[in-house]
C-alpha cells in the first residue's frame, strides 16, 4: 500500500493539481522564464511548477531526490553548470529530430543531455570618447602594457570568466593563458568588481576605459539611457571569434513525464519562443533566423567561437586554479 | 531519578534534531581531493582564515562600542526622543545586511553620488574605491549591533544602585566603575549577542562579495560552485562548525554566574539638561539615522521608480512571509526555552556539553545549511520509503522549511534566553520549591516572569531573521511558495537595483513589525 504522508500543515498548502503538471528546476531567474512558460500553458495546456535556485543546489537535490524526484526539465545559465549537471548524472539523453536540427552541435552536450536554448557574447566594451576601436583587437590583446590602468574585470568568482578563460585554456594552453590573464590582473583600474553591471558604471565614472561583458548586460543599460557613451567591439574576429556561452536546459533523469518534458523542449526551440526568450534578456536566440531585439539588431553581426560550449565546463577547474594562481581575485 | 532520564533524553534529541543535518557534512570527509586541497591550502586556507579574523575583530569591535554605547546611553539618560529611541535602536536588525552593503556603496563608491559630486569641483581629486575591509566592517556593524545592543540592554536594567554606591564612596572612578563592576554584570547578555553577531559575520556571503573581500565562507562557495565539489565544501564547512564551535565553547566558559541580590535598587536615570541634553540628543538621532534612515530613504528614491507591476506581486510574499516568520518564532521559541529551561541548574557536564552543538546552525553559510537539512530530509525519506514504503514528503512541505530554519536559528533564541537564565534566581525557585509550590505555580510565578523578556528577545529575533532568510527558502519552500526575499533575490541576482527596491523596503517594513511590537522599553522614571 502506497500512501501519501504529508505534515498536517503543509497538506493543505502543497500543490496538488490533478493534471500532472511540468515540474521546472530552474537557474534563470522568475522574471527571465515565467512569461515563456506561461504562454507554453496557453498553447499546450500544460500547467508546470516552477522552483528557483542556483544551479549547484538544485543540481545537488535532483541527486538527493532521485528516482523519488518530482523535478522534469532543468533550466540553468552556463555551460559549465550544464556540463556539470550532466557529469552529475541528474539528466538524461534525448532523442528529438526538432532540436538536433534546430540546435547547432557546438551548442549541444554530444550525449544530448541537453540543448542551449539562448546564447549569450562575453565582449568588449568601450568608452566612445577616451578609446579608440581600433586600438583594440582581442581578449588576449587587453593583456597589452597600453591598457595599464584602464582595464575592469568583473570577479573571477562569476562563471562567465571562468568560461572565458577555460575557453582560452582549451584554445592556447595553460602557459599563455597564464601570461594573458596576470596582464589583465596587471593592467586592472581598480579590484574586480562584483558584477558586469558594476564594471560598466565603473568605466561611465571615469575609473576605467575597457570591460570585459556579457552582451544583456550592456544592452539592459543601453535601454535605460540610450545616448550612453558606451559601445561594444567584437574582439577575436580575425582570430577564433566572440566568446559564447549559453542558456539551456535537460531533461530530468528521473522525469515521470520524459515526452512531455521533450516536447517542452522542442517548443522552447519554436520561434515564437526563441525570439521570445531571446529579447525578455537581450541575449541571442539558438535558433537561426528567429527574431532579435532591436538593441541587440542594431549591434550587427559577428564571428563567434566555434569550439562546443561544454569544453568550458571540462576546463572550468583548470580555469579558476589559473586566475588564483593570477592573483585574479 | 526518572526526570533526570527525561532531561536528557530530550537535550540528546533536540540535539540530534538540530545537530543531525550538520553532522552529515562530517560524512563527506570519506574521500578526500587532494589535488583540490592542495590548490586551497596553497591559495586560499590560511590567507582566508586570517581575513576572517580581521573581520571578526572589527566587527566584534564595532558592534560593542555601538550596542554597549547605545545601551549605556539609552539607560542612563533621558533627552529628547529617548523614548522612541530605546526600542528604536534595534530596527536596524531588519535591513539585510547585502542590501546596506549595496546601499552603502551606491552612496560611497566610485560611481555614487559623493565621489562623482567631487570630481565635478575638482577633476584631479581621483577615485578612492570604497570596496575595502573598513568597508565591509562598517557595513556589517550597522546592521549587526542591534545583537549586542538587545541582549545588553535588559541587563542594564538589572544593575543594582547600592553597590555603585558603594564603590562610589570607596572613591573609584567613573571607568573603573563601569569596567569593574557593571561591564562584569552585562557580560552574559554582551557575550551572546556577540556570539550571534560572529557566527553571521562568519557565515555572510552577500555583504563580502559586494565587497570583494574573500573570507573562508567565499572558500566554501567558491569550492562547491566553481569547483563543483560539494564534498570538499563540506569539508571546509566542517572547519568552520569547529570554529563555531570553539567560540560557542569559549562563550559559555566564560559565561559568569551572576550572583543575584534579592532585593535590587534601581539606578535612578539621568534627566539631560541644556546643552548636555542637546549634544546627546542630537548624536543618538544621528546614530539612528545613519542606521536605518539612510538605507531606506535610499530604497524609497529606488523604489519610486520600481514599475507598478513588482509592486502587485508583492501581497501574497507579504502573506507568506509573515506566516512563516510567526510560526517558525513560536515553534523554536518554544524548543529554546525548554532546552533552556532543563538545562540552567544543570550541573551535568555532559548535557551541557552537548548546547553548543545546537547552536552551530546560524555560523555555517546559509547555503550550506540547506543543502545540509536537504540532504538530511531525503536520507530520511528514502529511508521512511524502503522500510515502511510511505512515501512521505518532507522537503517542498512547509514544515520541512520550518524544520531548516529551526536549525539555522536555534542559536538565535537560545542565545536570547541565555541572560534571562543566567541571572534566574536559583535561590528564590528552591524558596518555592520547599515550600511546595507545584511546578505549574513556580514556573508562572517565578521562572516565567525572570525570563519573559528573553523569551520575547527570541521570538523578535527569529522572527525578523526568518523574514530575511533566503536559501534554504529558495531550496525547501512548496511549489510557487514565494517570499518577499526570494522576490528581493529575484531582481538582486540580476543586479536590478531599481526592481528589487520594491520588495527589499517592503520586507525591511516587515521586518520593523515584531522589531517594534518586542522592543525594548524604557524604564519607568521611579
Amino acid at each position: 500500500m502506497k500512501t501519501l504522508l504529508t505534515f498536517a500543515a503543509a497538506a493543505t498548502l502543497t500543490i496538488t493539481a490533478s493534471a500532472n503538471p511540468l515540474v521546472i528546476y530552474s537557474e534563470r531567474n522568475e522574471q527571465l522564464i515565467k512569461p515563456l512558460l506561461d504562454r507554453y500553458s496557453e498553447v499546450s495546456g500544460v500547467e508546470y511548477e516552477l522552483l528557483i535556485d542556483k544551479s549547484a543546489p538544485l543540481i545537488a537535490k535532483l541527486k538527493a531526490e532521485g528516482k523519488r524526484t518530482q523535478a522534469d526539465i532543468l533550466i540553468t545559465v552556463d555551460a559549465g553548470n550544464l556540463w556539470h549537471a550532466a557529469n552529475e548524472g541528474v539528466l538524461q539523453s534525448v532523442e528529438s529530430t526538432t532540436l538536433e536540427e534546430k540546435v547547432p552541435a557546438e551548442l549541444q552536450d554530444p550525449n544530448n543531455q541537453w540543448f542551449a536554448l539562448t546564447v549569450r557574447a562575453r565582449t568588449i566594451v568601450f568608452h566612445k570618447d577616451r578609446v579608440n576601436p581600433a586600438d583594440l583587437s582581442t581578449y588576449e590583446a587587453l593583456a597589452d602594457d597600453k591598457w595599464k590602468g584602464r582595464l575592469c574585470l568583473r570577479t573571477s568568482k562569476k562563471v562567465y570568466n571562468q568560461s572565458l578563460v577555460g575557453s582560452m585554456i582549451n584554445r592556447l594552453g595553460e602557459d599563455k593563458t597564464m601570461d594573458i590573464v596576470s596582464g589583465w590582473v596587471k593592467n586592472l583600474a581598480t579590484q574586480p568588481t562584483s558584477s558586469d553591471t558594476k564594471a560598466l558604471d565603473a568605466i561611465l565614472a571615469g575609473q576605467c576605459d575597457v570591460a570585459l561583458v556579457n552582451t544583456y548586460y550592456f544592452g539592459r543599460k543601453v535601454k535605460e539611457d540610450p545616448s550612453l557613451p558606451l559601445e561594444i567591439f567584437w574582439p577575436n574576429q580575425q582570430t577564433s571569434g566572440v566568446h559564447i556561452n549559453v542558456s539551456g536546459a535537460g531533461v530530468t533523469k528521473h522525469s515521470d513525464q520524459p515526452d512531455a518534458a521533450i516536447a517542452f523542449l522542442e517548443w522552447m526551440v519554436s520561434d515564437e519562443a526563441q525570439a521570445m526568450y531571446a529579447s525578455m534578456d537581450m541575449e541571442f536566440p539558438v535558433v537561426k533566423g528567429a527574431k532579435l531585439d532591436p538593441i541587440v539588431e542594431s549591434w550587427g553581426n559577428f564571428k563567434a567561437d566555434s569550439n562546443p560550449v561544454y569544453k568550458a565546463g571540462e576546463y572550468q577547474r583548470k580555469a579558476v586554479m589559473l586566475m588564483d594562481a593570477a592573483q585574479y581575485k | 531519578m526518572q526526570t533526570t532520564f527525561i532531561k536528557r533524553f530530550i537535550q540528546f534529541g533536540l540535539a540530534i534534531i538540530i545537530a543531525g543535518p550538520l553532522l552529515l557534512l562530517l560524512s563527506y570527509w570519506w574521500t578526500v581531493d587532494s589535488q583540490l586541497w592542495q590548490h586551497i591550502l596553497k591559495y586560499q586556507f590560511l590567507h582566508l582564515l586570517v581575513n576572517s579574523f580581521i573581520l571578526l575583530i572589527g566587527v566584534g569591535v564595532g558592534t560593542s562600542c555601538l550596542g554597549i554605547g547605545l545601551a549605556w546611553i539609552t539607560y542612563r539618560y533621558r533627552f529628547t526622543g529617548s523614548k522612541f529611541l530605546t526600542g528604536a535602536f534595534i530596527l536596524p536588525l531588519a535591513i539585510p545586511a547585502y542590501v546596506q552593503g549595496f546601499i552603502y556603496l551606491g552612496i560611497a563608491d566610485v560611481s555614487g553620488p559623493i565621489q562623482t559630486w567631487l570630481r565635478t569641483v575638482s577633476p584631479d581629486i581621483g577615485y578612492f574605491d570604497a570596496r575595502n575591509v573598513f568597508g565591509v566592517i562598517w557595513v556589517m556593524s550597522w546592521v549587526l549591533y542591534p545583537y549586542v545592543y538587545l541582549l545588553s540592554r535588559h541587563a542594564f536594567a538589572k544593575l543594582d544602585k547600592s553597590q555603585i554606591e558603594v564603590a562610589k564612596l570607596a572613591g573609584f572612578s567613573h571607568s573603573k566603575i563601569f569596567f569593574r563592576l557593571i561591564f562584569p554584570m552585562i557580560r552574559p547578555g554582551w557575550l551572546a549577542g556577540l556570539t550571534l553577531v560572529w557566527m553571521e559575520a562568519l557565515a555572510d556571503f552577500g555583504t563580502v562579495s559586494l565587497f570583494g573581500y574573500d573570507t573562508f565562507t567565499t572558500a566554501i562557495y567558491k569550492t562547491w560552485f566553481d569547483f563543483y565539489s560539494l564534498a570538499t565544501a563540506a569539508q571546509l564547512s566542517s572547519v568552520l562548525m569547529l570554529i563555531a564551535f570553539v567560540l560557542l565553547w569559549w562563550e559559555k566558559r566564560s559565561e559568569s554566574r551572576i550572583l543575584h541580590e534579592s532585593k535590587i535598587t534601581l539606578w535612578e536615570p539621568i534627566i539631560l539638561k541644556g546643552l548636555a541634553e542637546k549634544l546627546v540628543s542630537a548624536l543618538s538621532w544621528l546614530l539612528f539615522l545613519a542606521a536605518l534612515g539612510v538605507p531606506l530613504i535610499q530604497l524609497i528614491v529606488w523604489s519610486s521608480q520600481t514599475p507598478g507591476q513588482t509592486w502587485n506581486q508583492l501581497a501574497e510574499p507579504l502573506s507568506n512571509t509573515l506566516i512563516l516568520a510567526g510560526l517558525s518564532a513560536l515553534t523554536i521559541t518554544t524548543l529554546a526555552y525548554l532546552q533552556s529551561i532543563i538545562n540552567y541548574r544543570n550541573t551535568d557536564k555532559f548535557m551541557e556539553s552537548i548546547v553548543p552543538m545546537t547552536k552551530l546552525g546560524y555560523a555555517l553559510p546559509g547555503t550550506v545549511v540547506a543543502v545540509a537539512t536537504m540532504l538530511w530530509f531525503s536520507q530520511i525519506e528514502n529511508l521512511i520509503v524502503d522500510k515502511l514504503g510511505w512515501d512521505l514528503l518532507i522537503s517542498g512541505t512547509l514544515a520541512g522549511l520550518i524544520f531548516a530554519y529551526l536549525i539555522r536559528f536555534f542559536s538565535l533564541a537560545s542565545q536570547s534566553l541565555v541572560d534571562s537564565f543566567a541571572r534566574m534566581q536559583s535561590l528564590v525557585n528552591d524558596a518555592a520549591k520547599t515550600l511546595g509550590a507545584s511546578p505549574w505555580r513556580r514556573f508562572r510565578q517565578v521562572i516565567w516572569p525572570l525570563t519573559r523578556p528573553g523569551a520575547l528577545a527570541a521570538i523578535l529575533l527569529v522572527s525578523v531573521e526568518v523574514i530575511k532568510e533566503l536559501p534554504a527558502t529558495l531550496l525547501l519552500r512548496p511549489f510557487g511558495w514565494d517570499t518577499l526575499a526570494l522576490k528581493v533575490y529575484q531582481w538582486t541576482a540580476e543586479a536590478m537595483w531599481i526592481e528589487a527596491a520594491a520588495p527589499a523596503l517592503i520586507l525591511i517594513l516587515t521586518g520593523l513589525l515584531p522589531l517594534w511590537l518586542f522592543r525594548p522599553k524604557e524604564e519607568s522614571n521611579a
